[in-house]
This record gives structure tokens, sequence and C-alpha cells, in this order.
């Protein structure tokens, strides 16, 4: 039987995971190819997911939409983390395409 | 993609086009800007795109964001997924319909769509869009800050062309989805041609034959792929397949 190869092209660049009662809020942030993605989901307790996905260029974009979520009180040290990560990463591969 | 770049105005022919494209597109950013620009050519300024998928009783909600975050975090915070009557309106249909056209049945629905309009939904387009597989639906909510009519010359000029569209973001994002998810697990086409196999109840000495596999390489690969989908039963990876859109179940 002959197997499909894939190519990766999606990156992880940062993730956390926060219990909220009796919800969770993953929130994760890809790149693929020359955009970014910030997935925001909230799982409730019975196990209904509710996903919001926001593409985005810039860092501050991210951080912009994450200081708006209602929970950020909760995930600002998270969100800061976050959004050093990707903004290292964003930076580094900006570097590396004017290089 | 960068041959395809997007003009700000356009004819019915270039709308036609860009939304043709979706299929071809990579990532969700070249769609959420494709989108923004055939939202614009409606004459609209708002949408969010929704993919609904029920699997057994967990219901997932995945949203496309094209309108003001806050909305959405408002939208969640009050689970008003669970009341929303466009929701209900998307299940049960397939025709278009002005959000004005669908009748409310709670008080709890009027307050949600009060605080829409407060969002920049104060008069929008409802667009159902339906998949082969029987647990995803799509909708397409379309909207403007402006009222008196406008709404409505939208809709009359456009119906059509709304349609394709949303039709076209429901399959390219189950197609994302679901290459996403391959990727991300590094299941291979055996795999996925297992959990078929599966979905389907046939005996792992059946799926052997059928697939010109041996009996033990069946066996070790339903175990390998419990693992990756953190189940511990052929079962329960139907159903992990099923929710992440690695599978489909056809009517």
């Amino acid at each position: 039987m002959k197997q499909t190869e894939r190519r990766r092209t999606r990156a992880l660049l940062g993730t956390f995971c926060r219990q909220v009662g009796n919800e969770t809020l993953n929130v994760r942030v890809y790149r693929d190819r020359r955009s970014c993605v910030l997935e925001r989901e909230l799982v409730e307790r019975d196990g209904t997911t509710f996903t919001m996905v926001f593409p985005f260029e810039a860092a501050e974009t991210m951080k912009t939409l994450l200081m708006a979520d209602p929970l950020y009180g909760l995930v600002r040290s998270d969100v800061d983390r976050i959004f050093g990560k990707v903004d290292r990463s964003l930076r580094s591969a900006d570097g590396q395409s004017k290089a | 993609m960068d041959n395809r770049k997007l003009e700000s105005s356009g004819s019915f022919e270039r709308a036609n086009e860009w939304i043709s494209w979706i299929s071809g597109y990579e990532t969700e950013g070249e769609v959420e800007a494709a989108a923004r620009q055939i939202v614009e050519y409606f004459g609209l300024q708002q949408y969010v795109f929704g993919a609904l998928r029920k699997t057994g009783r967990r219901e997932q909600y995945r949203y496309l964001v094209g309108c003001s975050p806050q909305w959405c975090y408002v939208y969640n915070e009050n689970k008003w997924y669970a009341i929303d009557p466009f929701i209900d309106y998307a299940l049960h249909n397939t025709t278009p319909v002005l959000a004005s056209s669908v009748v409310l049945s709670s008080p709890g629905q009027a307050r949600l769509l009060a605080v829409a309009a407060e969002h920049g939904f104060e008069a929008g387009i409802i667009v159902p869009a339906h998949s082969a597989s029987t647990n995803l639906v799509g909708i397409l909510y379309l909207g403007t800050k402006e009222i008196a009519g406008h709404a409505e010359r939208s809709f009359g000029q456009h119906r059509n062309l709304m349609r394709a569209f949303a039709l076209e973001l429901l399959e390219w994002w189950d197609a994302k989805l679901r290459n996403d998810n391959l990727e991300d697990l590094e299941l291979d086409e055996l795999d996925i041609d297992l959990l078929y196999k599966a979905l389907a109840q046939a005996t792992a000495e059946e799926t052997a034959i059928e697939l010109g596999v041996t009996l033990s390489r069946v066996n070790s690969r339903y175990e390998r792929i419990n693992r990756k989908l953190d189940v511990s039963s052929k079962r329960h990876a139907v159903e992990r397949a099923l929710e992440l859109g690695i599978i489909k179940q056809t009517p």
C-alpha cells in the first residue's frame, strides 16, 4: 500500500492551557507558511468546544486580541510568555527572509 | 498565491473569481484577506464564518472571525451558541436569508441580537452551508452597521454569490482541518483506511483481507492509531477521528 508523505507546513509557536472553573481555556499560536493564526478554544465540562480563529501578521496584533479576552486577567502571565515567544520567532523569521 | 492579489473594488466577475480562488489558498490568513474583499464587494463590513460539528453528544463550534473580536468574546462568554436562532436556522435550512426574517423565540435571543447590533451587526444575512458529511454544517454571518434597507439591497444583488462563498469557505476549512490534524498526528493513508473500516464496523480479519495487509499489521496499526489519538479503543478512535474531521460520516 502506498503511503502518502506529507510535508509539515504548520509550526506551533506557543501554547497555554488554563482551567477556568468548569471550563478549560486552550490558546495555541501557529505559524503557517507566511502567516500566523491564533486559536482560542474554550472547552466546557460536557466536551462542547468553542474555538475562535484569528489570523494575524504581527505579534502585537496577537497580544491585542488576547488582551481583549474577558479571561485576560487570569492568563496575563501566559499571554506575556506566549507573546515573547511569538515575537522572537517572527523577528527571527523576518530577519532570515531579509538576509 | 502572490499572483492573485485582490483589488479593493470589483465586478461580479471579479468577486466570482475571488470566491473560486478560496479552494487554492493554504492558510487562514489568505482566506481571511480574501473574505474581507468579498464582503466589501457585497457592500457589507462584518462577517463571521462558523463550522459546527456534532459527534455523538459533543459539539464543536469553530469560527473564523472577520469582525470585532469583542463581539465573539461576548458571544462565547454568554454561551449564545446554545440559543443562537441563526444556528438553528442553518441546521435546518439551506437557503440564505435576511437575519431580520428569522423568527425569534425567546427574550435571550432578542438580547443576543441587541448586543450584536452594538458590535456592528445592526442588520445581516445568514447563509447556511451544508457538506457531504452529516455532522458538519457551516454558517456565514454577514453584517452591516447600516440600516434602512442596506442589507436587503445587498442580499437582493448578491444572494447567489453569498451562497457560493459560504460553501467554498466550508469546504476549504474542512479540508484544512483534516490536513492539519493528519499532519499533527502523523497519520497516513493506511491509518485513514483502517479508521473507515472501523467506522463501517468491519472486523480485523475482514479489514486485513480487504486492504491486503496481514492481520498482525492491522492490529498493531490500530494500537498505534489509539496511541496517537489518545484513546483506549477502536470505537473511541473512530469518534475522535470524526471529531477532528479526519474521517467523515456520510449518509
